[in-house]
């Protein structure tokens, strides 16, 4: 039975022209580069709260900045004053004095004054409120004193010449104290600041809209509506930008960058970051325990190979435990790539015939092509390194084991200086008290001198005495060599050609409190 | 009949609950503290320690099983880590655009395999037939990841008529829709295909040529009908496969499903909304696979059911 049963009877030609007419017309549908009120933005995960006090992510850091201001903040990486016309430390740095912005008003009509800025970190500090990660980050903070209306007073457990650093992050920008009264548990969904954007809504786990502030008292906004929309996947976002749904995207991976710069309507922007790229070494255990081992590993990595080749030449070889950007950097003499003196070193610390070693890693291309460029250059010494990729909730469990049950040998991970000062950069890497599962110490290194020149770091507010304290610091720990001190990453982020304004800030957050079209 | 449904509701029971409590161990099993997750890698080990103590994690894993099971047997899922609301709460935002989805996707598959697989059963080795049998095996083995890039980048980035982005507009649904289609347009097409060969091969169809009755008439009437009845089980169970296919097509069309919704909660390891979304799952195949043998029933006059 295989006769043709129901006959076609519309020519086959005639069909194909009617294709190909459709096919020539929709190609011909272009999308011109979007313009109008709204700027929008991708970023590669969500919102979990608009709180500054309570939020913990970059995606929420990027929303809240729009909205929240600080006493104190971070324009290009570097600190300025915000809400406070000026500041001053007392001269144990126990205390810090600020004068305050007079005429602010928050987005809900109170008053900023030096008393909401009282109620607002009272709250903070109370154990009840739902402000724990602002609560963990001041835990310094003792209480606040009103000295006159617009004059304000914080009071430390001790001296801390970092904490104005610890002031200008995200998490503790101020929210509206009648905010906080009237929605308490709830301020996750009803952010109110003082900020250029107020808020509109936010569709949680797809985007968050925020609009100008008529009200603003600096420069007002220069685009009437911002939207922040949720792709995590990066092809996707890609095509977004290509298509020219949204304006800007982050996180864009350096394989695709030479497609956007070919394309005339979108630019590609790279800028620093305060992320490190390390291998951190397991100091407790054999043979990372010897110090020779750990500078012939330096010496045995071509540091400017690896930021080419794993990122595109989109990275900068660290010159110090710390980032650039951060206050206390101090350049040491690079470990330059040395085969011949790494072997001489591993030879005169007993392993002249190599030894093989197991290092942990995120999954992704990022750590993979990292990890392979090592282990290249490893074996080139003699070493067999053993690369092995974890995803990110099994890494974290391993990592930050205590020592006795930590199985880790190396890993190759992230590090951060999210305050921009080496404080808090240098505490929760180097320090005792950081051990896991407290802290990032990952490597357990110790030093008696760190443990005093960091607290000689933090104890007065003088800059001069604490960029001595953190230069010698670092020296000790740069040539102790904990760690193999790679790279820092740039970060990558494609606009259209029409948009300025919106940047990468070094915290890899998004800055587009100046957005607008050209 | 309404005796068989109760028999099988209650049957259904004991098998969804197996899979909650599966999955209630199973998902606290997985390396990866929701906690940590939660509050940074960053973050002191005190907020960490507050963090988890409001999931209820800082318990003994039978304490926690037990608070699961009386909040349970209270129709309640629990608390999400992540948003801090309700689990019914989270999931009923981002059932609409899952529920739509898969609807059309669903009878989109239908009308276009079940066409296609009788065109090639009446065009039996002509080129018509190798045509769609070709297509079918390349939209069975096609991974709908790499099927929804090709179509994002030819329609939205090449061509630029339809939007990137999935949503629940017409021109956002299209190509999800396709996608997430096109494996089962592939199964139910070649399953069509060979049973409606199949019948064709039946004496009553001998008979009613036989009896001078028109191909047409002998096509449509007798073979048809009798051919498409075990395609409806296909074309059910496609339906129970069209949520799980759902996973990756939403998170590349970035659409906020409950596929998506599942992705971003394993990696967040929200545990609480992992259980519920589960429970929904299970829930959905059962409800399926009772009402495909429900039309099975009704379809086929010789199958009665107690």
């Amino acid at each position: 039975m295989t006769r043709s049963a129901l006959r076609e009877h519309r020519p086959r030609a005639l069909r194909i022209a009617v294709m190909a007419a459709i096919i020539v017309a929709l190609t011909g549908f272009g999308q011109a580069l979007a313009q109008g009120d709204t700027i929008r933005i991708a970023t590669s995960l969500g919102q979990n709260s608009l709180a500054p006090g309570e939020a913990t992510g970059l995606p929420d850091a990027t929303v809240i900045r729009t909205m929240f201001e600080g006493l104190v903040g971070f324009t290009d990486g570097a600190l300025v004053n915000e809400l406070a016309s000026s500041w001053e430390a007392n001269e144990d740095a126990t205390a810090y004095t600020f004068e305050l912005q007079q005429g602010v008003t928050f987005h809900d009509g109170t008053p900023f004054n030096a008393q909401a800025v009282k109620d607002y970190y009272d709250w903070v500090m109370d154990e009840s409120s739902i402000a724990a990660r602002a609560r963990g980050l001041l835990a310094a903070m003792t209480s606040v004193d009103v000295v006159d209306e617009y004059t304000v007073r914080i009071n430390l457990s001790g001296p801390n010449g970092a904490f104005i650093f610890l002031l200008a992050t995200s998490n503790a920008r101020i929210a509206s104290p009648a905010s906080v009264a009237e929605f308490g548990a709830d301020l996750t969904r009803h952010p109110v600041g003082t900020g250029p954007f107020r808020f509109v809504s936010w569709t949680e786990g797809q985007n968050v809209i925020v609009e100008r502030n008529p009200d603003y008292w600096g420069d007002p906004a220069e685009i009437e509506r911002l939207e922040f929309v949720v792709v995590t996947n990066a092809a996707t976002r890609v095509a977004m930008l290509q298509s020219g749904e949204v304006q800007y995207i982050e996180a864009l991976p350096p394989q695709l960058v030479a497609t956007i710069e070919a394309a005339p309507n979108l630019d590609v922007l790279a800028g620093p970051t305060n992320f490190l790229r390390i291998l951190q070494l397991n100091t407790t255990k054999a043979p990372f325990d010897d110090v020779r081992v750990r500078q012939a590993l330096n010496y045995a990595v071509d540091k400017q190979v690896l930021a080419d080749v794993a990122y595109s030449g989109f990275a900068t070889v660290m010159t110090a435990p710390i980032p650039a950007s951060a206050f206390g950097h101090a350049e040491q003499p690079a470990y330059d790539y040395d085969p011949e003196r790494a072997k001489a070193l591993l030879t005169e610390a007993g392993y002249g015939d190599g030894f093989t070693f197991t290092v942990l890693t995120f999954t992704g291309d990022e750590y993979r092509m990292g990890g392979q460029v090592l282990q290249q250059m490893f074996s080139q010494v003699g070493l067999n390194m053993i690369l092995d990729q974890q995803e990110r909730g099994a890494l974290v469990d391993q990592i930050f084991l205590p020592a006795d049950e930590n199985p880790t040998e190396a890993a190759l991970v992230g590090a951060s200086a999210s305050t921009s000062d080496a404080d808090l950069a240098l505490t929760t890497s180097f320090a005792r008290q950081s051990f896991p599962p407290a802290s990032n110490n990952w490597s357990f290194f110790t030093n008696d001198r760190v443990e005093e020149l960091l607290a000689a770091g933090r104890a007065t507010g003088d800059p001069a005495s604490r960029q001595d304290a953190y230069a010698e610091a670092e020296a000790i720990i740069w040539e102790q060599a904990p760690w193999v001190f790679l790279v820092s990453p740039d970060s990558i982020a494609g606009r259209a050609a029409n948009v300025s304004g919106v940047v990468a800030a070094p915290d890899n957050t998004i800055d587009a409190r100046r957005a607008k079209f050209d | 009949m309404a005796l068989f449904l109760i028999k099988r509701l209650v049957q259904a029971v004991p098998t969804v609950l197996g899979v909650v409590v599966l999955i209630f161990f199973f998902v606290r099993a997985l390396p990866g503290d929701p906690a940590r997750l939660y509050a940074g890698v960053d973050s002191d080990i005190t907020v960490v320690n507050a963090v988890r103590e409001r999931f209820g994690l800082d318990r003994s894993l039978p304490e926690q099983f037990v608070r699961f099971t009386v909040q349970l047997a209270r129709g309640e899922l629990g608390q999400s880590f992540r948003a801090n609301r309700p689990v019914g709460q989270v999931m009923l935002r981002h059932l609409q655009p899952t529920l739509v989805l898969g609807a059309i996707a669903g009878v989109l598959a239908t009308i276009v395999g079940v066409t296609l697989g009788i065109a090639a059963a009446l065009r039996r080795n002509s080129p018509v037939d190798l045509g769609i049998t070709s297509l079918s095996i390349l939209g069975i083995s096609t991974p709908s990841f790499f099927l929804g890039i090709l179509l994002i980048y030819l329609f939205a980035v090449n061509w630029r008529v339809l939007p990137v982005a999935g949503s629940l507009t017409p021109s956002g649904l299209v190509l999800p829709a396709v996608t997430l289609a096109a494996g089962a347009i592939g199964t139910i097409a070649r399953f069509a295909r060979s049973s409606v060969l199949e019948t064709f091969g039946n004496d009553y169809i001998r008979t009613a040529y036989a009896k001078g009755l028109p191909q047409r008439v002998v096509i449509n009437k007798h073979a048809l009908r009798n051919a498409l009845i075990p395609v409806l089980t296909i074309v059910g169970l496609q339906f129970g496969f069209l949520l799980s296919g759902a996973v990756i097509v939403e998170t590349v069309f970035n659409f906020p499903g409950l596929g998506w919704l599942l992705i971003q909660s394993i990696d967040a390891r929200d545990y609480p909304v992992i259980q519920g979304l589960m429970l929904v799952f299970a829930l959905q195949f059962v409800f399926i696979n009772l009402l495909v043998d429900l039309l099975y029933a009704a379809a086929d006059p010789r199958i009665t059911y107690e």
